[in-house]
């Protein structure tokens, strides 16, 4: 199997790739769910703040901003 | 046509009876956050809440008759009935055990795939159903389609295409309201495994709910393991304690076969969102096309708000553009407001002469009341009706969550979050306005480091005491500066304002409000062209009468009290001098004097009287004068021993004292709290006394 797996905070700008899991603890893990970062959907890296964090990611035609420590809970398949 | 009054819904929710007394029918509006459903509201009730272009904003649960005699129920916005937030479970404690006859959900057409998952939800409580698509212009406009017919069918519910303003909308969503009554909709399938397994459970509670489909909502909810939602289920269908125990053994018999199957707690509740979110999604992608080109444009914007070099100068520059404009804007209806107060004085005093009245009613009426109530109104109001408008349109626009999203990183340092700036912008307009905008943070700990700090930074109502002492300071040393300067000035104050709220809100993360970081996301909305008239309209409207007020609830005892302070004179000398030579030493202490500090303890109900004060106390005068020039107030200062420090340390004292009144009242009324309270109040006067006394002592050994 050849596939490359990554967290969504390494996505960079421009990039995308499809929801594999998500691993977050409980809170966190909702929030995620819930805005649409289930299996399989799809998602876009659109820029990154200019502090370096948090990064927008386009989410089912949302753009919705998610601090790398929580995108690092979010498993992607390339 | 509209009553407005406020609803307290209780933990296990509380039928919302109609305001005057009908039996008209009780409709609940739902929703995500940003759809637009204030909006909505406001137009169907002729109602003002304030709204705004990013999410959170509603907070309170806002009902009003609109004369078709149904009650509109607005509640909170909310992502998902599977809750977290103190917010979002008094939505789900309202939509499912609320009894409102009707729920309208509300969707944003742009974004249908994300707000159909609660549209499902709500669908699935069994509670008759119709659905506002909103905001149907500016889908129009950014080149989004959606079959509103495909979707009601796919949907098993009415569902009406409406735009806030437009009135035939309205009617056809009344129209769809007053006419349903039943019940289906379409159901969700979950996983084999979870259908099999609610099954008897559902069995089980519909001899106590005749409702099928609120009877299969409550066993899925059964099984998830909230214990407060578990007894508010059980209390709402009212079964006795026999009744309560089958319905827990058919509670666990469920979860052990799900467990069998390999399916925890954990894994439940996510197959359940995974299922909604799905459905969603596939409904969504046959009835709409077009959404997901409506990032583009705003990303093209984005690119200089929120890209690396361009979006702090931007920010910096809209700030300081917004200043300058209010600054220089507002002093023509001031001196507007200020001739006015001046005409109906005389005019006054001409009556009191007529009737005879006695000097201390011309003195405590004309000189003491009125005249203050002049001052707070000619001085507060014009920067508040210019400024409101702006920020309404820089809100409007979407520009906002740019400023929390730009902002996050160092307020998470501080352990705090990104939506703290945009509280922070509320508070530049006022900071009672900005306390309770505070409700926008989820987390309670990281709310609470908001509230206290909000008092940091300087509301309207010091802006022209900052700015008179900026122009006094600067006259003191180069005879003048222009405005740009002064505004210059005051946003490089602002952003000392800034840098100390980072401070202190690092402190207090460190010591007294420590805990866990919170989950945190925020929405970009699309930018749109702010609906120009529509909002600087509401802003005025929304902002005048409350402002207006508060200065005629303020002005009239502190005036009543400073005349009588300033006119009683013990020993010849008024017992505002009395006070002040007290108070000198302190002063002094801290680089100002007492004065100056008694200035700004006279002036807690209001920011804008505390130059006027200090001036009275200056000249000796029995009440506060007329509008005085600035050449007028350098000359005053300097006889009474200013210099450049004073200046300073006055100006950075203005930046950081004791929260006016209204302000501590809300902080109050936010945290309920009375230790929060004094924290408040302490805090922002800690930080300007140890920063004008280090100021005063340095200058001590240089100067």
């Amino acid at each position: 199997m050849n596939e490359e797996m990554k967290l969504l905070s390494q996505l960079s700008v421009g990039e995308s790739g499809s929801v594999k899991c998500v691993t977050a603890g409980s809170a966190m893990h909702r929030r995620l769910l819930d805005i649409g970062l289930i299996p399989g959907t799809e998602v876009v890296c659109l820029g990154v703040s200019p502090l370096g964090d948090p990064r927008t990611y386009l989410v089912r035609g949302k753009m919705i901003a998610i601090r790398a420590r929580d995108a690092v809970s979010v498993v992607i398949r390339g | 046509m509209g009553r407005s009054r406020e609803s307290e819904i209780s933990k296990d929710g509380g039928r919302v009876t109609s305001s005057c007394g009908e039996c008209g029918i009780v409709v609940a509006l739902a929703g995500n956050p940003n759809v637009g459903k204030s909006t909505l509201f406001n137009s169907l009730t002729g109602m003002r809440v304030h709204t705004g272009n990013w999410a959170g904003k509603t907070v309170e649960v806002e009902s009003a008759s609109c004369g078709y005699g149904i009650t509109f129920v607005d509640i909170p916005g909310t992502y998902s009935l599977l809750s977290r937030s103190d917010e979002e479970k008094i939505a789900r404690d309202y939509i499912v055990f609320g009894g409102a006859d009707v729920t309208v959900v509300v969707c944003d057409a742009c974004a249908l795939a994300h707000n159909l998952g609660l549209t499902l939800q709500i669908i699935e409580t069994g509670t008759p159903t119709v659905v506002a698509v909103n905001m149907m212009d500016e889908a129009k406009r950014m080149g989004v389609h959606v079959e509103l017919d495909k979707l009601s069918e796919a949907l098993g519910v009415p569902v009406v295409g409406t735009v806030a303003h437009k009135r035939a909308t309205l009617s056809a969503l009344v129209d769809a309201v007053t006419s349903h009554k039943q019940s289906n909709g379409t159901c969700i399938r979950y996983p084999e495994a979870i259908e099999e397994a609610i099954s008897p459970l559902c069995r089980l509670l519909m001899r106590y709910e005749k409702n099928e489909r609120r009877a299969r909502f409550l066993a899925l909810r059964l099984i998830d393991s909230d214990e407060e939602l578990k007894k508010s289920i059980i209390d709402y269908l009212d079964v006795d304690d026999r009744g309560a125990c089958e319905i827990s053994d058919a509670t666990d018999a469920a979860t052990g076969y799900l467990f069998e199957r390999g399916i925890t707690a954990f894994g439940y509740t996510d197959a359940i969102v995974c299922a909604i979110v799905d459905t969603a999604d596939k409904i969504s992608a046959s009835v709409s096309e077009g959404a997901d080109k409506v990032y583009k444009r705003t990303r093209r914007i984005d690119r200089i708000f929120t890209g690396r070099l361009l979006a702090y100068p931007a920010m910096l520059l809209l700030l300081t553009v917004v200043l300058f404009i209010t600054l220089s804007l507002a002093s023509y209806p001031s001196a507007w407001l200020s001739a006015f107060f001046s005409f109906t004085e005389a005019r006054l005093g001409q009556l009191f002469t007529y009737l005879s009245a006695p000097e201390w009613v011309h003195g405590l009426f004309l000189e003491g009341i009125w005249r203050t109530l002049g001052q707070v109104v000619a001085v507060m109001l014009p920067p508040m009706v210019i400024f409101f408008p702006l920020f309404s349109l820089l809100e409007d626009s979407g520009y906002l969550p740019r400023v929390a999203y730009n902002l996050d990183r160092p307020f998470c340092a501080c352990g705090a979050c990104g939506k703290q700036a945009l509280t922070m912008c509320m508070g530049l307009g006022c900071n009672a306005v900005g306390i309770v905008g505070c409700r926008i943070i989820d987390s309670p700990r990281e709310r609470k480091l908001a509230v206290l700090t909000n008092s940091l930074m300087p509301c309207n109502g010091r802006f022209p005491m900052l700015v008179t002492l900026i122009t006094v300071f600067y006259l003191f040393w180069f005879d003048g500066g222009g405005s740009w300067l002064v505004a210059l000035t005051l946003s490089f104050l602002i952003v000392l304002s800034v840098g100390a709220t980072l401070l202190v809100t690092y402190l207090l993360s460190r010591t007294l409000l420590r805990g866990e970081r919170s989950a945190f996301t925020i929405e970009q909305p699309p930018y749109r062209r702010p609906r120009f008239l529509s909002t600087i309209f509401h802003s005025l409207t929304d902002k005048c009468a409350s402002v207006l007020w508060r200065a005629v609830v303020v002005a009239l005892p502190m005036g009543a009290l400073i005349w009588i302070m300033a006119a009683i004179k013990p020993d010849g000398v008024s017992i505002l001098a009395h006070v002040s030579d007290f108070l000198e030493p302190v002063g002094q202490f801290f680089g100002m004097d007492g004065a100056i500090l008694l200035a700004f303890m006279l002036g807690i109900p209001a920011n804008e009287i505390v130059i006027p004060i200090l001036i009275v106390i200056y000249s000796s005068a029995s009440s506060i004068g007329a509008e005085v020039s600035t050449s007028y107030i350098r000359t005053l200062f300097l006889e009474n021993g200013w210099t450049s420090v004073t200046a300073i340390c006055t100006a950075v004292f203005a930046l950081f004292h004791w929260p006016c009144s209204t302000s501590l009242i809300t902080v109050y009324k936010e945290t309920k709290s009375f230790g929060y309270t004094v924290l408040a109040f302490l805090i922002p006067t800690g930080v300007g006394l140890s920063l004008c006394a280090i100021i005063a002592a340095v200058s001590r050994i240089f100067i």
